[in-house]
């Protein structure tokens, strides 16, 4: 079993001396000796500031006298190598090394300050719930369980990354989840051969269908409602610890316009809104593409009021429309940057820059025009309606490109640029589903499910887009 | 070992109708006017029964070699010498179709958009658009297809819909007062358009079938005479047949005269869109289907490296290959017999020479 591990020896002195080795002498191993009731030698080890002082002491109290360890036991066998003993100190766990026989037993001690529960800041809702995922992955499960108290919900632990050991959990439910996606993911899971795993976003990379596409082929999301949500639909969530976003997979293209919110809702309300999301979606991928092309190729296509008053305000502008709209977006788009990274306290001075000098006195002193403005702020705000750890950076991106060919080939560039868009979007596929389901290949009664959010009493069926076994929803009954 | 590629009954529908009408239902209307004057729907019904015919001899040619395209059954039924002159024969006219719809791509955009952008740039633009489609494969382009098919289908139908209240009827009467032949005179041409779904030939094999792919195909087929003919009708009914013989594109005047509340007309971005697409998958198909042919003929391992010399060719092909629209339009018009010879003749007697040799091998077989 212990092939190149060091076994732990029958003396204190040199455990110590091995356990210092192994851990490069650092100064924050506590390794102090005591004797329990029986008058047994022992030698408590634990990493200071890692560990609860208060859970330790209660512990180590009722053991003293009951010489039995039953509260916070983790791990129930016996360690018996150095390895072993440093891979559970590392973990936050408190060690304690007997001699004659040697071996160590483990107990859980971890004390760290965390986030406590609060509202996702990425994905907020008016209505719905309102607990996102914290940096603790047990904490995270806890809240799924919460939700979702099912015993067909199946947890799967892995560890990855051969320094950092980071624990994952891999979600599915039995009955319900395809077992072939889940041995994928698995097999995927199992060819990382990082060092170390810091986040969630490596673990995507490294399992997604095509690493050099900007499109996300898994969703991420901080709210344990949507992962349980997908989890019911057959898809698979994956957790990481020290991090609060839950990977979802398989992920198509059309669920980056849904909100969990939307089940929040009237179905009605929640129709409209996933509509009226696809539509920014296409303006702010699509609307400063259109007016440069109009102003540069097509102005017999507008009508003429409408053109008379964008020719007037274009006048005292010299540069072409291209220039004018990229050098808008891009202000935009750093005005966006600042607004993220700037401290809260200076936050007032971006919004004071952008409105006054970006729009008003740029329009003033005749360098863009006042049309080209509101078309980059529609554009901007637009992109914001789309949540934000998933399409609304690739769209901004596409933005600029669509404008390109329009500035070259006008509505034509445009639309040359849709299909080599919807080409590629078509031959992207998310754990062998393809990315563009369910309308290419087209599937009606999925495509509904997509578009319009149906009411609960007549979702009676599981979508099949994502293989998953059992489609029936309500069981026995059908309506 | 290849991946076997499989696309769905939906997406053969798509293609066939895509090839058929996404083209040719925006000139459609003027050329067969030519021909039968206001009875050119009888021309589109006719042409469409035709097509019907030349589908089903595919599908028949089909069900005979389930695992086999076009070229595949040249070979085997002719042998290799007279097969492959044959299928040679075959990928040439894909590689024509290829440039020839390029340029009637490009040539759209000059006459009716935009004279300031020169030729060049959309033929590249097509090219490059189409080139990476065939670089993805059939799988890929075919669900592009299903995208397209239902933007297409639902922008000619509202054109057609919003002219709704300014329609002549009477401008279609007297309903074939020349009788029922007289009008046929232009019937190739019209078989010519319905023709252009041949590249099935090189699809089917890779249909997933199921009891409805037959009805499937057969839709494809209806839908293409359905949107023919009320391009056609709709063309007539408000231009009157004399009018719609002189235009270039018939469809683009008649969306010039949609008007919405007063000030909201001119609705010829849809049109682009429409047929920037249509013709990006007609291409496409004839692109690809070229590419599949000369693997199968040459036992090409990698088809992928011909890509881009094939595109380079199809550019400099489609830029001398005419001078202008006049004579792309009367090539199409006079020397109709070269794409129905493809399309129809020469793979009608490819299904009656299968046929025989299935029955003499049957009476060996017996006897």
């Amino acid at each position: 079993m212990n092939g190149n591990k060091t076994v732990l020896s029958d003396d204190v002195t040199e455990n110590k001396r091995l356990l210092n080795e192994r851990m490069q002498g650092t100064e924050d191993l506590v390794m102090s000796d005591a004797f329990n009731g029986q008058g047994e030698a022992l030698t408590v080890c634990y990493l200071e500031g890692l560990i609860d002082s208060r859970r330790l002491e209660q512990t180590l109290v009722l053991y003293m006298e009951n010489k039995r360890l039953f509260p916070a036991f983790r791990t129930d066998s016996k360690l018996h190598s150095i390895e072993e003993v440093t891979d559970c100190l590392v973990s936050g766990m408190t060690v304690l090394l007997f001699t004659e026989p040697a071996y160590g037993v483990a107990i859980d001690t971890l004390g760290v300050q965390l986030r406590n529960v609060e509202e996702p800041p990425s994905e907020a809702t008016v209505k719905g719930s309102r607990s996102g995922f914290t940096e603790s992955l047990y904490n995270n499960l806890a809240l799924i369980r919460f939700q979702f108290p099912a015993a067909s919900l199946k947890v799967e632990f892995r560890k990855v990354g051969y320094l950092s050991k980071t624990t994952i959990a891999v979600l599915s439910v039995g009955g319900i989840t395809n077992a072939e996606i889940l041995g994928e993911v698995h097999r995927r899971i199992g060819e990382i051969s990082e060092d170390a795993i810091l986040g969630s976003n490596d673990i995507e990379e490294w399992i997604t269908d095509n690493r050099g596409t900007m499109f996300p082929l898994i969703e991420s999301t901080e709210r344990p409602d949507r992962v349980v949500g997908a989890l019911l639909d057959g898809r698979i969530a994956v957790l990481v610890q020290g991090t609060p976003f839950a990977l979802l997979l398989p992920f198509v293209f059309l669920q980056a316009f849904q909100v969990s919110e939307d089940y929040s809702w009237n179905y009605y309300i929640g129709s409209a809104m996933r509509v009226l999301r696809l539509l920014s979606g296409l303006i702010g991928m699509l609307l400063p593409a259109f007016y440069v092309a109009t102003v540069t190729f097509h102005h017999e296509l507008v009508p003429t009021p409408l053109l008379q008053s964008i020719a007037a305000a274009k006048e005292p502008v010299p540069f072409p429309a291209v220039v004018e709209s990229t050098a808008m977006m891009l202000a935009f788009e750093i005005m966006r940057e600042a607004g993220i990274r700037m401290p809260k306290q200076v936050g007032q001075a971006v919004s004071i820059v952008g409105a006054l000098i970006l729009g008003q006195a740029a329009v003033q002193a005749g360098i863009v025009s006042p049309i080209m403005v509101i078309v980059a702020a529609l554009t901007g705000i637009c992109t914001f309606t789309l949540p934000p750890t998933m399409m609304n950076y690739v769209i901004r991106v596409l933005q600029f490109g669509m404008t390109f060919l329009a500035s070259l080939l006008g509505y034509v560039g445009i639309t040359v640029g849709i299909i080599m868009l919807l080409t590629y979007l078509a031959s992207l596929r998310s754990f062998g589903v393809p990315y563009l389901g369910p309308v290419a290949p087209f599937d009606m009664s999925e495509l509904t499910d997509v578009l319009v959010r149906r009411p609960s009493t007549s979702k009676n069926r599981r979508p099949s887009l994502f293989r998953a076994i059992n489609l029936n929803r309500n069981r026995g009954k059908t309506r | 070992m290849e991946r076997r590629i499989t696309i769905s009954n939906i997406q053969l529908m798509s293609l066939i109708a895509i090839t058929s009408i996404g083209t040719s239902s925006l000139y459609a209307p003027a050329t067969l006017a030519r021909y039968a004057e206001r009875n050119s729907w009888f021309l589109v019904l006719a042409g469409g029964a035709v097509g019907l015919l030349n589908l089903y001899v595919f599908l028949w040619l089909n069900r005979m070699y389930p695992d086999k395209n076009l070229i595949k059954i040249c070979m085997h039924l002719l042998g290799p010498l007279v097969g492959g002159i044959v299928a040679l024969g075959f990928i040439f006219y894909f590689l024509d179709i290829t440039s020839w719809v390029l340029r009637e791509f490009s040539q759209f955009f000059i006459i009716a958009l935009n004279p300031i952008i020169p030729q060049n740039w959309y033929l590249i633009a097509g090219v490059v658009m189409c080139l990476y489609a065939v670089f993805h494969g059939l799988e890929v382009f075919a669900r592009v297809t299903e995208i397209v098919f239902f933007i297409t289908v639902a922008t000619l139908l509202t054109i057609y819909l919003l002219l709704l209240n300014q329609y002549h009827p009477e401008y279609l009467f007297p309903v074939l007062e020349e009788g029922m032949i007289k009008p046929l005179s232009g019937l190739m041409i019209s078989t010519s358009w319905f023709g252009d779904m041949m590249c099935v030939s090189m699809v089917l094999q890779h249909v997933r079938k199921t009891k409805r792919t037959m009805a499937y195909a057969t839709w494809a087929i209806g839908i293409t005479t359905i949107l023919m003919l009320m391009s056609v009708l709709s063309c007539t009914m408000l231009f009157g047949a004399q009018t719609t013989e002189t235009f270039t594109y018939p469809i683009v005047s008649l969306i010039q005269n949609i008007k919405l509340f007063r000030n909201i007309e001119r609705f010829d971005a849809g049109l682009v869109a429409v047929w920037v697409m249509s013709s990006f998958i007609k291409i496409t198909v004839y692109f690809w289907a070229a590419v599949q042919g000369l693997k199968d003929m040459l036992r090409i391992r990698k088809p992928r490296l011909f890509l881009i010399p094939l595109a380079c060719g199809f550019f400099l092909c489609s830029k001398y290959k005419v001078w202008g629209l006049i004579e792309l339009a009367t090539f199409y018009d006079k020397q109709a017999w070269y794409f129905v010879s493809f399309q129809f003749f020469i793979p009608s007697l490819l299904l009656l020479i299968a046929l025989m040799r299935r029955d003499s091998h049957k009476r060996r077989v017996s006897s």
